[in-house]
């Protein structure tokens, strides 16, 4: 007679995810709806690397998002302007040599 | 919301060999149902006189017969003549591509073998099989995801133990990441439903205390 899995208790202060974020379709749809940062994905699939997260994605038809959410196009403008002020820095610089 | 049975297939040796190694076969038994395995997945686990896990599996097999069901599928005997071929060292490789075959004929025939309202839930480590070839009428699930979800639910402590105790007993688990519902057609023809294997798992009682959304 096998062991009923229920008889398997959690550890003690094992931490669980929420159950919405339990399945690796969970996990891979929220982090492509921007719910989840990639590295949480990570943590909570068990997956090591970026690549494998996307493989992932693909194999499960979660679909890949191509457009920025707004927190992520708030660092890519943020960071757009900090190059474009070191180009500026940098030129002016080097025009005044 | 309706829910959808669930019925495990293990349709290739991989997840039965790996679970053999880290003496947890009885996580098979998670969905409180039987387990549905092909008749070519049976035969390919018990081949190898020499392997560790052969005993292991012929054990589980022979002493759960009423929790597991043997899928007889037309493929076995070609595939049993194969295997004759390799044993005398006729054609060493005869039985290549005959498992995928059995696993093309269940996808197939799916409905008809397992209880037609249920879903088959395909547990596999083949990668090139489960993302090409397995129709969307069942829900594809290789066995590092179904290990990291039971750990989610608190039915097991460390997904990462028992990755690590397949490893120690020789083998490595595939790296082959999926969980790809199946599509479920809906009356209105322009909609359908994905299939959801969790229900089963959040009822047990379990560290997380059932699901909650």
């Amino acid at each position: 007679m096998p062991i009923a899995v229920s008889q398997i208790p959690a550890s003690k202060g094992q931490v669980l995810p929420p159950a919405n974020l339990a399945t690796l379709n969970d996990i891979l749809t929220a982090w492509q709806a921007g719910k989840i940062s990639y590295r949480q994905a990570l943590e909570l699939t068990g997956i090591d690397n970026l690549f494998d997260l996307y493989q992932a994605a693909i194999s499960s038809d979660v679909k890949i998002r191509t457009a920025l959410i707004p927190r992520e196009q708030r660092i890519a403008d943020a960071v757009t302007a900090a190059i474009k002020a070191a180009r500026k820095n940098q030129t002016s610089a080097s025009s005044k040599k | 919301m309706k829910t959808t049975p669930i019925t495990l297939v293990v349709a290739d040796a991989g997840p039965l060999i790996s679970m053999a190694l880290a003496n947890q076969l009885k996580l098979l038994f998670t969905f409180d149902k039987p387990v549905y395995v092909l008749d070519v997945v049976k035969a390919e686990c018990l081949r190898k006189s020499d392997a560790p896990d052969r005993e292991i599996l012929r054990n589980w097999l022979g002493s759960n017969e009423s929790q597991i069901s043997i899928i007889n599928s037309p493929i076995i005997k070609p595939f049993n003549d194969a295997l004759r071929l390799e044993e005398t060292g006729e054609q060493p490789h005869a039985t290549q591509g005959l498992g995928d075959a059995a696993i093309a004929w269940f996808v197939a025939n799916a409905r008809r073998i397992c209880a037609p309202d249920a879903l088959s839930l395909v547990l596999t480590e083949d990668a090139p099989f489960g993302d090409t070839v397995l129709a969307r009428n069942v829900h594809v699930l290789s066995t590092r995801p179904w290990l990291k979800t039971l750990e989610n639910f608190g039915l097991i402590v460390s997904a990462q133990d028992v990755l690590k105790q397949i490893e120690l007993n020789g083998r490595k688990v595939s790296r082959y990441n999926v969980d790809r519902p199946a599509i479920i057609p809906t009356t209105n023809p322009n909609k359908s439903l994905k299939s959801d294997w969790k229900a089963p798992l959040a009822k047990k009682p379990s560290g997380r205390g059932g699901i909650d959304d």
